[in-house]
């Protein structure tokens, strides 16, 4: 598979798979962790929502990518996809799960997303 | 009832432990080793909460507070690792430090 098929892939399953995962966890409802009990509870919850399943393919598919990418690439090819796919999702929560994002939260993603392209450069230079 | 606060502080952390043994454990390719495991079994806690937090709270907020953990590692590398960290990575940090706060308004 040729590398930029492996970061497209990469950032794809994620955004994909973290909205799918959303749109399930928001259908349960609010979980409870306090006790262990409620922890397989909230498992077995997660096990029978389709849309938690999907998500949670999709996120393994990018954690396969992920892993990948980073045995065969340089941190200055896997970094900035990494830090887009932020803006990327945040794009996708507001446009598919319809999710009021202000512009504060906006700029705030964006300044996120230039200070992982930062570190990530400056990390290639030690 | 768990509050937003410290759950959000666990999946940082665990997601910042097994990112870096994920990074360890990867160094020779596809080899099963037990760093590698540790590094998965983080994750999957990692995850688990996430997920439990997406319960309450929406992705375009969950997901920019996860950037933390880039704060997290450049700390950790400063003051357990002793790393020399360039302007440029503090910047960096500062930024995401930045974004995170103006996310959580």
């Amino acid at each position: 598979m040729k590398n930029w098929m492996v970061l497209s892939s990469m950032v794809f399953s994620e955004v994909f798979g973290n909205i799918c995962l959303s749109r399930g966890m928001r259908q349960i409802g609010p979980v409870e962790l306090t006790r262990l009990s409620s922890v397989f509870v909230t498992a077995g919850k997660m096990l029978g929502s389709p849309w938690v399943v999907i998500g949670v393919i999709f996120l393994i598919l990018y954690f396969i990518f992920y892993l990948e990418a980073l045995s065969r690439l340089e941190l200055s090819y896997v970094l900035p996809m990494a830090a887009s796919s932020y803006l990327v999702t945040t794009l996708a929560a507001a446009s598919i799960l319809q999710e009021a994002v202000s512009v504060t939260r906006w700029i705030g993603t964006s300044a996120i997303c230039a200070g992982i392209f930062l570190v990530g450069r400056s990390q290639l230079e030690v | 009832m768990l509050s937003v606060g410290p759950m959000i502080l666990a999946v940082i952390c665990t997601d910042a432990a097994g990112n870096l043994l994920l990074r360890r454990g990867m160094k020779g390719g596809w080899v099963v080793n037990p760093v590698l495991g540790g590094g998965i079994l983080c994750m999957a806690v990692s995850f688990f909460l996430f997920a439990a937090l997406l319960s309450r709270a929406n992705l375009s907020f969950v997901l920019p507070i996860t950037a933390m953990g880039y704060v997290i590692n450049v700390v950790g590398a400063r003051h357990l690792l002793k790393e020399n960290v360039t302007p440029a990575r503090w910047a960096g940090t500062l930024l995401i430090g930045v974004g995170v706060a103006l996310v959580c308004l």
